[in-house]
């Protein structure tokens, strides 16, 4: 409990000097902005996300970002992260150059653009669910966070809708990497995306597309030859005043492993308060193995969110979930060792500013 | 008398399609002295991220009134296109996804004719019944 005081005092000290930075920021200049949120996570049958049968307050995350203009066609951007489970980083900062209204680029620490969530994941306020699809989740090891590089954003207008070039190309900012037990580390990564908005109103479409190259570590050593590791992501959208529908399908082939998901998910505006949603999540972390409770994760989710005021929301969710392979993937649980059915619940509240 | 009514009809007809008809009673109003030709459309770009410079150069300063103002939620319908809910999440994925900033906002029609007047590359909106000379309709 003292630990949890602790963290929850961290978290509100940042708020409390976020809030006190902002008539100074404004004041410089700064386009200063925040988001955060606060879960309680009960996993019932296998550990997950650092909860058990006890539950846990230990997942929150406090997200402050800034902008300032250096120039009429430039912008430096920067978001500083807080959580109890992580060290206070900056999670991205970058500079931003409008080169014609179609064309961006950026340099710097940039968000990863894959699929329709990935620059978006830590921001709950501006998701359907709480607890993120499958394949966002860290132990999926499906997308990365951000990349140190170059990255253009191209714009065009195509018949009555809309398409979005991207593409990027620099090193993988990969924070978690263990120097000393480290059993591969990920470097040059290069890719892009593609998003449609078409003529339909609300309906879009995007491909991802990603290549990374890593070097393998075996007894310290590392390997001189580069192995390629290669994502891709196929998404829809369709989201209307009332309803939002996202669909979406992942494929990762690391050395001589695939692992491969998808989701489908619904929400439904009952009114400006109230919105019910639901998801299906399949993932599998091995498919050669893919029939082992071990390696497959079947998930059927039911949740409901409630809009307390502006930029403040409250969620609750149940995650009835038949195999284990998150468990097994973030090594919370031995594989074979698991719980074949078994339940997460989560509760979150969010807030933006 | 008959031909008298007739003509004034018709003057009266004609008056109609002179004078400014705005969407709803909400009006877009620009600089003076920004030459740059602007329709529903653009705005729809520039409100949405997508246009962030003008044609003639300058970076676009959007403009929007408080969330609570109804104003604010009919430019989103008349004007956008879509609900004010809508925008606020548009707007919050761009910023939060550093893409782009949200409008600046102003407190009220007063505060965005000073702004819009002050600024040459600045846009906004405030009610038809607001408008006067310091500023200029976008479109009619």
């Amino acid at each position: 409990m003292s630990g949890f005081i602790k963290r929850a005092s961290c978290l509100i000290m940042s708020g409390l000097c976020a809030a006190g930075l902002f008539s100074t920021a404004q004041a410089a200049g700064i386009e200063l902005h925040g988001y955060g949120y606060q879960d309680y996570v009960q996993a019932n049958g296998n550990a997950y996300l650092g909860a058990d049968g006890k539950g846990s307050w230990d997942n929150n995350f406090l997200g402050l970002v800034g902008a300032v203009s250096i120039n009429d066609k430039s912008k430096l951007w920067a978001q500083l992260q807080a959580s109890s489970t992580d060290q206070n980083r900056f999670t991205w900062f970058f500079v931003d150059y409008q080169f014609s209204n179609q064309l961006r680029g950026h340099v710097g620490r940039v968000k990863l653009p894959m699929g329709l969530y990935n620059e978006i994941i830590d921001a709950k306020n501006l998701q359907v669910s709480q607890l993120e699809p499958v394949m966002y989740q860290g132990a999926s090891d499906m997308v990365y966070d951000a990349y140190h590089g170059i990255g253009l954003d191209y714009d065009q207008d195509v018949g009555g809708g809309h398409m979005m070039w991207q593409v990027y190309g620099g090193n993988i900012y990969d924070y978690t990497f263990d120097p000393v037990n480290g059993d591969a580390q990920d470097r040059r990564t290069f890719g892009g995306r593609v998003t449609y908005d078409t003529p339909v109103d609300g309906l879009k479409f995007l491909l991802t597309l990603n290549r990374t190259q890593m070097q393998v570590i075996t007894g310290g050593v590392r390997d001189n030859a580069i192995k390629n590791e290669d994502r891709a992501m196929l998404s829809a959208s369709y989201v209307t005043d009332n309803y939002d529908l996202k669909a979406e399908y992942a494929h990762h082939k690391r050395l001589d492993v695939t692992s491969l998901g998808y989701y489908v998910q619904g929400a439904y505006s009952l009114n400006d308060s109230w919105k019910p949603y639901v998801r299906y999540d399949y993932f599998t972390t091995d498919k050669s193995q893919k029939s082992a409770p071990s390696f497959y994760q079947k998930t059927f989710m039911v949740g409901v969110e409630y809009k307390i005021g502006p930029g403040v929301s409250v969620r609750v969710e149940d995650h009835f979930n038949r195999g284990y392979a998150m468990p097994v993937a973030s090594e919370e649980v031995s594989a074979g060792a698991g719980k074949t059915n078994w339940g997460l619940f989560v509760a979150g509240l969010n807030f933006a500013f | 008398m008959k031909k008298f009514a007739l003509f004034g009809s018709l003057i009266l007809v004609i008056a109609g399609f002179c004078n400014p008809v705005f969407a709803g009673d909400i009006v877009v109003i620009m600089n003076k002295a920004n030459s740059n030709a602007v329709d529903k459309g653009m705005v729809a770009k520039i409100y949405n991220g997508k246009l962030k410079n003008w044609p003639s150069g300058g970076a676009v300063a959007n403009l929007s009134l408080p969330d609570n103002n109804p104003e604010t939620g009919k430019f989103c319908d008349e004007i956008i296109g879509k609900s004010l809910s809508h925008m606020k999440l548009v707007w919050s994925q761009m910023m939060f996804s550093g893409q782009a900033l949200p409008p600046k906002q102003v407190a009220s029609d007063e505060e965005m004719k000073k702004v819009v007047s002050d600024n040459v590359d600045a846009i906004g909106y405030i009610k038809a019944s607001s408008l006067d000379d310091s500023v200029k309709a976008a479109f009619k």
